[in-house]
């Protein structure tokens, strides 16, 4: 027989980047119905979720410069799951999709579910969304790899110069300590070294951000690889490196594609 | 309208025009985002030495040995 759920409940929906703009039906549905709401994200998001639901509370203020975020992300999780144990039908509403590079929502409802609690997740439009409509990028044109850009750092990854790449976090790139705002030209500069591996020094990178109000254009500034460090970064700011080479053939595949071909045609 | 629907008009409704906003809408919305506070959007985090798995798994087997 199957275990009967307990009371409390938790969904995750995201708001998508713009106000007004992304949310979906379904998202902005479970923000108006639930118990309470919490929230991460850019407080002119956060007052327009305060209009949806008569307790909307914050989870921005559990940041501190030098605090460090793993602590700030258990915290996120520990707020949430008192409230579902509480018997509350809550909501986590982060910005963007809330799944993607985001660890406390996908924590949380692990954790709901191991306790017997429902949970789930909404889809969102995130920066990656967004950036395709905004630089006219296909994914599917060339394929497209993302990674932090700290990870990227820290890890021996292979990245593939003939596909796009998206680099996140890029403000705090380097950051061992997980506690800063900002890590600084010098850490920039050493991600340009290793960029450098595999794309020119002169090799033209976006930067994107993309609006939280509707009343700005999105930033999109193309500068040359080796600029990169001394350019303006913020917390939002994501990078974007179109590939520097061609598609290599695979002919050894080719030639056993044709010779399937002419055995099953 | 208060300036924060006039801000969710603006990203909803593909006719309203940001250049019909009254100087008072104006100058409400820039009140409004002055008072703003600060804004942290990192939500992940790659630990250089270990990952989140290891992590947890420590953290279980911490509270496994506390609860025998
Ligand atoms: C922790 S991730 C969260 C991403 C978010 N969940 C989403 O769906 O896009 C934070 C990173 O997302 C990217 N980001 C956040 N806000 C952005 C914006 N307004 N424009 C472009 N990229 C943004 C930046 O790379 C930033 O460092």
């Amino acid at each position: 027989m199957k275990e009967v759920e307990k009371v409390g409940s938790i969904v995750i929906v995201g708001t998508g980047m713009t106000l007004g703009a992304h949310i979906t039906p379904i998202c902005r549905s479970h923000i108006e119905q639930a118990d309470v709401v919490f929230t991460s994200a850019h407080p002119m998001m956060e007052k327009w979720i305060q209009t949806m639901n008569s307790d909307v509370r914050t989870l921005q203020k559990l940041y501190a410069e030098g605090k460090d975020r793993r602590i700030t992300y258990r915290e996120m999780v520990d707020v949430m799951m008192a409230e579902v144990r509480a018997g509350k039908k809550v909501v986590g509403a982060f910005y963007g999709h809330p799944g993607v590079f985001a660890w406390s929502p996908h924590k949380v409802i692990e954790q709901a579910r191991e306790e017997g609690y429902a949970a789930h997740m909404e889809a969102g439009v995130s920066a990656e969304d967004c950036l395709y409509a905004d630089l006219g990028i296909d994914p599917g044109k060339v394929g497209s790899q993302n990674f932090e850009a700290s990870q990227f750092m820290f890890y021996q990854r292979n990245i593939d110069p003939s596909a796009y790449l998206i680099l996140w976090q890029v403000a705090i790139a380097g950051d061992k300590s997980i506690k800063r705002f900002s890590t600084g030209k010098a850490y920039r500069q050493l991600l340009v070294e290793m960029l450098n591996e595999y794309y020119p020094l002169e090799h033209k990178v976006a930067l994107y951000e993309c609006p939280t109000l509707a009343l700005e254009p999105p930033r999109i500034d193309w500068i040359a690889l080796k600029d990169f460090a001394e350019a303006d970064i913020s917390l939002i700011t994501t990078m974007v490196l179109p590939p520097s080479k061609k598609m290599l053939k695979n002919q050894q595949i080719l030639d056993r594609l044709s010779a399937l071909d002419k055995k099953f045609q | 309208m208060t300036a924060i629907q006039i801000l969710e008009k603006l990203g909803a409704d593909a006719s309203f025009n940001p250049n019909n906003l009254t100087d008072l809408n104006k100058s409400e919305i820039i009140q409004l985002s002055e008072t703003s506070e600060h804004f942290n959007a990192a939500l992940h985090h790659s630990p250089a030495e270990e990952d989140d798995e290891s992590e947890d798994k420590e953290q279980e087997a911490e509270d496994d040995k506390s609860a025998s």
